[in-house]
């Protein structure tokens, strides 16, 4: 319950910001995780179509707990690193996807979703406000 | 006399090396692998020797991952798919988990499940897993949820930091090498998700026929 009121709370304030900056998304979808898996990842596509840069300071979900995350590559280890305030040029796209940029999603069976079901998450960017988007639970990623 | 002799070495170097080209015999990796007792995801205290006769693919990662270990075994499983069924019955994959306190058997099994009923789950005590990742010259880390920088946690919610202790899956970074053993144990090849398919398949046939 508490999630969902720091969520709203969030998503209040930021309506109330008003901007040019355009954030458009594709794609966004949530890969089913085995029922032992308490973690699973969220991929998408969020591009800025505006033309001014843009920064996603947070991500929410008033059913999920989620962060934004990237999996990073050294040395043959790899290592998933919380982000904070990504920025993404006008005109350009940020691809979430396995092995990088991804929404982390924890205690993910503890809300009894199904496959085909959809989750809302809110992105919250520095000028754009808050951008909805809903993905979907899928099994398989082809893409 | 020194010209044909030094025409002669070079000759011989260079055919020694084409011969070599010619067959690609994967080399022996020497100091990475070796043998290992462990517990399988049926619950059976397993030695890693008897799997020799079998061609084995090895992955190390946990449950809880969530982005890289699902992707990991969704390449496996679709790699594990390009080889028929006679193939299938002389490769072993293997999924060694790096956190064996919540993957235990059981676990590791309906995980595995969820790819491929083929799959086989590696855990056991810390110590047992924790020789594995040495023998592979593996590593892996845990990540700390609560010790991050809190300006660096892009989540609005305080509700982990609330959840009591137990209830919390730990994270983990770990090695994402993929190893290739033959079936007298020695491994013969490191490979990744990158590696395509094909090309993995292709060496994975290879030492099948050896
Ligand atoms: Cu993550």
């Amino acid at each position: 319950m508490k999630l969902f009121k720091l969520c709203l709370v969030l998503v209040l304030i930021s309506l109330s910001f008003i901007s040019n900056a355009e954030i458009v998304t594709e794609n966004f979808r949530v890969m089913m995780a085995p029922k032992i898996a308490k973690n699973t990842a969220g991929y998408g596509v969020i591009k800025n179509t505006g033309s001014e840069a843009d920064t996603l300071n947070s991500v929410c979900s008033d059913t999920v707990d989620v962060m934004f995350h990237k999996t990073e590559i050294r040395s043959g280890m790899a290592k998933m690193v919380h982000l904070s305030d990504v920025v993404i040029k006008a005109g350009q796209e940020l691809v979430l996807e396995a092995m990088s940029y991804h929404l982390m999603l924890f205690d993910f069976h503890s809300a009894e979703f199904k496959e085909g079901g959809k989750i809302t998450f809110f992105l919250n960017f520095k000028k754009a406000g808050v951008v909805k988007v809903e993905a979907s639970i899928i099994t398989t990623d082809s893409s | 006399m020194l010209k044909k002799i030094v025409a002669y070495i070079l000759y011989t170097f260079i055919s020694i090396n084409m011969a070599y080209a010619d067959t690609d015999v994967l080399p022996i990796l020497s100091g990475v692998g070796g043998n290992f007792n462990a517990v399988d995801s049926d619950g059976n205290m397993v030695e890693f020797n008897s799997y020799f006769g079998n061609v084995v693919v090895i992955a190390f990662g946990y449950t809880n991952c969530a982005d890289i270990c699902p992707f990991t075994l969704g390449y496996l499983k679709k790699l594990y798919a390009q080889l028929n069924e006679e193939e299938q019955e002389h490769v072993k994959i293997l999924f060694v988990t790096v956190d064996p306190e919540y993957d235990t058997p059981a676990h590791l099994n309906d995980f595995l499940n969820y790819f491929n009923k083929d799959f086989i789950g590696i855990s056991g005590t810390k110590e047992q897993t924790d020789h594995i990742v040495s023998i592979y010259q593996a590593q892996y880390n845990e990540l700390s949820r609560e010790g991050m920088p809190t300006h660096n946690i892009r989540r609005i919610n305080t509700k982990l930091l609330e959840n009591d202790e137990e209830e919390k899956a730990k994270l983990f970074s770990h090695s994402v090498s993929i190893y290739l053993v033959d079936k007298e144990g020695f491994t013969r090849s490191i490979e990744f998700t990158g590696t395509p398919k094909d090309k993995f398949v292709e060496k994975i046939q290879q030492l099948i026929k050896e």
